[in-house]
């Protein structure tokens, strides 16, 4: 019996950082008022929307190209609250999708904001497409959606790769304003020469949060700060090991010198693989 | 003993969760265990309001319970094979599952593809039956789908009779037509819309540039750097002029290599450091049904 | 004309009529991302069986027959399950069951977040360790890393560049705190050194992958010029 790859340091880690999120959902249930510092690309949602209604323009929205996974789900959340904002000044919408399980979700989720607003009637089933699940061909339809509708706000948020550029780039010319957001690191220095406003990295989760202040997800952000104050001093601590071994010698084996460590041969190695004390012990 | 009745064994020993291909048991424990989930299914349509959300909340714990648990059980070594305890025995059972669970998703994925399909039919539909502007084009586009479904299926069913080899020296009908739409066009117009890029790259820096905000302007100016490190004759003056002076660390390659390593890496790791945390709380809020909003509205 | 230089020739036409959208919106275009659009349509209904449904499911419940390269494979049949659960997505539409489209959606959900911890745990933990870098130098080696550095030894340069690197790992964490309200002046300075970190390694990716989307250009270049004007119009080369 054994975790043989990861070692039991690491996984009481994790779970202490799993454990970290849902003690604080759990305080956070029932309690008001928790900060969350200004997030400047989402105070421009409701004037992106604003702007459009006042054109009479339709929104854009794209939950990025990926699958299924909790990062689409968190671009239709978001998206939730920009339809609720636009079904009650009956702006149009239009929400491009290139997986099909995800255009299922969205079908279902925007249904419900019209529902849950009482605009039943105004949702129009095909404002939610399914354009293409190829990703140049989601590039090209979504390209002429946005210059044959002249779109006036457009949200970018999900997980986007190398067509990220075509969609900003696109919107831009027709003069949209644009929120946008990628979970790939590599896209957004794009996203941030060619849009409006940018959420950077998980500024984009703690946008759900941030817009309907629901206690389980403000809990959840708390937990997530816990989490990375524990990265932080994890790496505090592993720099400060480190550098205390740093100048030891010891006498090489072989050829009888003085020598520094190795790398394999540093405290923190030795915990963070914990496999090469099993093959020692083997020997 | 194979612990998982649906992992593939080398030899199959037949019991009651497989049959032998094509034997008449298999197709009947396929057609009756079919009939039993269309069952389940219509009496779901049944199913009290106060249910639903429970029962969906159940369906994502399970499914999410598997990965769970193969991740937290410790691991059996693989060396042993006689005289496994209960811990490893479960070791093993959960190895075998994931490896079977790991393909559901892309199949039930696969299974709504047609509401994908159903979407572009109604857009494009309505467009040419209420005769809306560019209503041809969207006849065009549903002979785009036919075609490249029919030549793409017809060569797929030839090729299952023929080798490579014989595709290669007489291509036949079906194989020509399917080169030209996929070969031809279809991974032409991928490499066209990819390759559009690199206008829509000088456009967006051009106006980042414009900007002039400190923010754009140390995003450019390490992009220039960056860049020029990368054009051989750029660099080749460079390093000629910077010599072996401080080390030889004001060469351009070694200058762009200190910002790639020293504060492209950290600072990116660090967004993902934290990207990596919000992922596995939205996993964790989504797999216990604790969202709220959205989904769970 | 024959079968090659047809192929070239209905390339080049599409990849002129979507580069005509960087002059405007046109006709041209329209009619190139329509049949892009529908032939990527096509080929994914052709791929959702020849790709994944025949051999994720359908060869797995029915088995297969011994073959050259393999013996025979039982067919398993509790895998028709799939199907039904995946036909439940299909009750989005209707007012009364669109609950119903929640289960498939739930369960895939599930086995994708279910992977979220483990996936942590290869992706992340590697790089927490990675971060972990000294910061005492060995001085009596001298300044810079000459062409054969001792074995083990941190250069009081290489130092430099490890304290910058865990500066920006630590600022631009610092920056990502949300439910702090930092009132001191020393985290206000991290938090805003840590963006503009942040910015120089943005610039670095902006700059890296400027050279590899040419690349992509000069490639449909080169299919332009070379593979269809000089081989397929002018027989040369």
């Amino acid at each position: 019996m054994q975790w043989k790859d990861t070692g039991w340091i690491q996984m009481v880690f994790l779970l202490g950082m799993i454990f970290m999120i849902l003690l604080n959902i759990k305080r956070a249930k029932g309690t008001k008022e928790l900060y969350i510092r200004r997030i400047a690309g989402l105070n421009a949602i409701d004037e992106a929307i604003g702007r459009s209604t006042e054109m009479g323009k339709p929104v854009l929205m794209v939950p990025g190209i990926g699958d299924l996974n909790a990062i689409s789900i968190q671009a239709l959340n978001i998206f939730a609250y920009v339809t609720r904002t636009a079904a009650r000044f009956a702006n149009p919408i239009r929400i491009c999708i290139a997986n099909p399980a995800v255009y299922t979700v969205a079908q279902e989720i925007i249904s419900d904001v019209y529902q849950k607003e009482g605009l039943g009637d105004r949702y129009d089933p095909d404002s939610v497409r399914f354009v293409s699940d190829r990703q140049f061909a989601f590039a090209a339809g979504v390209s002429g959606i946005i210059h044959r509708e002249q779109t006036a706000a457009t949200f970018f948020l999900g997980e986007f790769f190398a067509e990220s550029l075509i969609f900003a780039e696109t919107a831009n010319s027709i003069g949209a304003i644009q929120v946008a957001s990628s979970t790939e690191t590599t896209q957004t220095p794009f996203f941030i020469a060619a849009c409006d406003y940018v959420l950077i990295g998980d500024e984009f989760y703690a946008a759900s949060a941030y817009l309907s202040r629901e206690p389980v997800l403000v809990g959840s952000l708390v937990g997530q700060d816990w989490c990375k104050i524990a990265v932080i001093g994890l790496i505090i601590g592993g720099f400060i090991t480190n550098s205390i071994e740093q100048p030891k010698m010891l006498k090489d084996e072989e050829s009888g010198k003085m020598r520094y460590l190795k790398r394999e041969e540093r405290l923190i190695y030795r915990i963070f693989h914990p496999e090469v004390d099993q093959e020692k012990e083997a020997k | 003993m194979n612990w998982l009745f649906l992992a593939q064994a080398e030899t199959p020993e037949y019991n009651f969760w497989n049959g032998a291909p094509g034997s008449p048991a298999l197709l009947t424990k396929v057609v009756i265990a079919l009939l039993v989930g269309i069952g389940i299914m219509i009496a779901l349509m049944f199913a009290p309001t106060r249910l639903r959300r429970p029962l969906v909340a159940l369906a994502t714990f399970v499914a999410g319970g598997f990965w769970m648990a193969s991740t937290f059980w410790p691991t059996a070594p693989d060396a042993v094979t006689e005289g496994r305890n209960a811990s490893e025995k479960v070791a093993i059972f959960l190895k075998d599952v994931t490896s079977v669970v790991a393909d559901f998703s892309n199949v039930l994925t696969a299974f709504l593809l047609g509401l994908g399909i159903y979407s572009i039919v109604s857009v494009h539909g309505k467009r040419i039956l209420k005769r809306q502007q560019d209503w041809s084009f969207s006849v065009v586009l549903f002979a785009s789908i036919v075609l490249m479904a029919i030549f793409g299926y017809a060569d797929w069913m030839d090729e299952q009779n023929r080798t490579a080899a014989v595709t290669a020296l007489s291509p036949g009908f079906w194989n020509r037509g399917r080169d030209l739409l996929f070969d031809g066009m279809l991974q032409n117009m991928d490499a066209a819309m990819f390759s559009l890029i690199a206008f829509f790259i000088l456009s967006a820096a051009y106006r980042a540039f414009r900007i002039r905000s400190v923010e754009s302007t140390i995003l450019l100016s390490t992009a220039l750097i960056v860049m020029l490190s990368l054009m051989g004759v750029v660099v080749s003056a460079w390093d000629g002029l910077a010599g072996d002076f401080a080390g030889g660390n004001l060469k351009l390659s070694e200058i762009s290599k200190f910002i790639n390593s020293n504060l492209q890496t950290p600072g990116i790791q660090a967004v993902k450091f934290g990207l990596g945390i919000a992922t596995l709380a939205m996993a964790m809020r989504i797999w216990l049904s604790l969202e709220r909003g959205g989904l769970n509205s | 004309m024959d079968y090659s230089f047809i192929k070239l020739t209905v390339g080049l036409i599409a990849t002129i009529g979507l580069y005509s959208i960087l002059y405007r919106e046109n006709k041209f275009y329209r009619l190139t991302e329509h049949i892009f659009v529908g032939l990527a349509a096509g080929w994914s209904l052709v791929a959702l069986w020849t790709v994944t449904l025949k051999d994720m499911w359908w060869s797995k419940m029915m088995g297969a027959e011994a073959s050259e390269t393999s013996g025979v494979v039982a067919g398993y049949w509790p895998y028709v399950f799939l199907l039904p659960i995946g036909l439940m997505g299909y009750f989005v539409f209707n007012r009364k069951h669109s609950w119903m489209s929640r289960i498939p959606i739930g369960i895939i959900l599930g086995l994708v977040v279910g992977q979220e911890a483990g996936a942590w745990l290869k992706r992340d933990l590697p790089q927490i360790e990675a971060a972990m870098k000294p910061i005492v130098p060995n001085t009596e080696v001298g300044f810079f890393v000459p062409t054969d550095p001792v074995a083990g030894a941190l250069y009081p340069s290489q130092m430099l560049g490890n304290i910058i690197f865990l500066t920006t790992m630590l600022t631009v964490l610092s920056y990502f705190l949300f439910s702090f309200d930092f009132k001191t002046k020393f985290m206000q300075k991290s938090t805003l050194t840590g963006r503009w970190l942040l910015m120089i390694g943005f610039g670095a990716i902006f700059g890296n992958t400027v050279m590899t989307r040419f690349t992509l250009l000069i490639d449909r270049m080169y299919f332009v010029w070379i593979e269809w004007l000089i081989q397929g119009v002018f027989k040369m080369g």
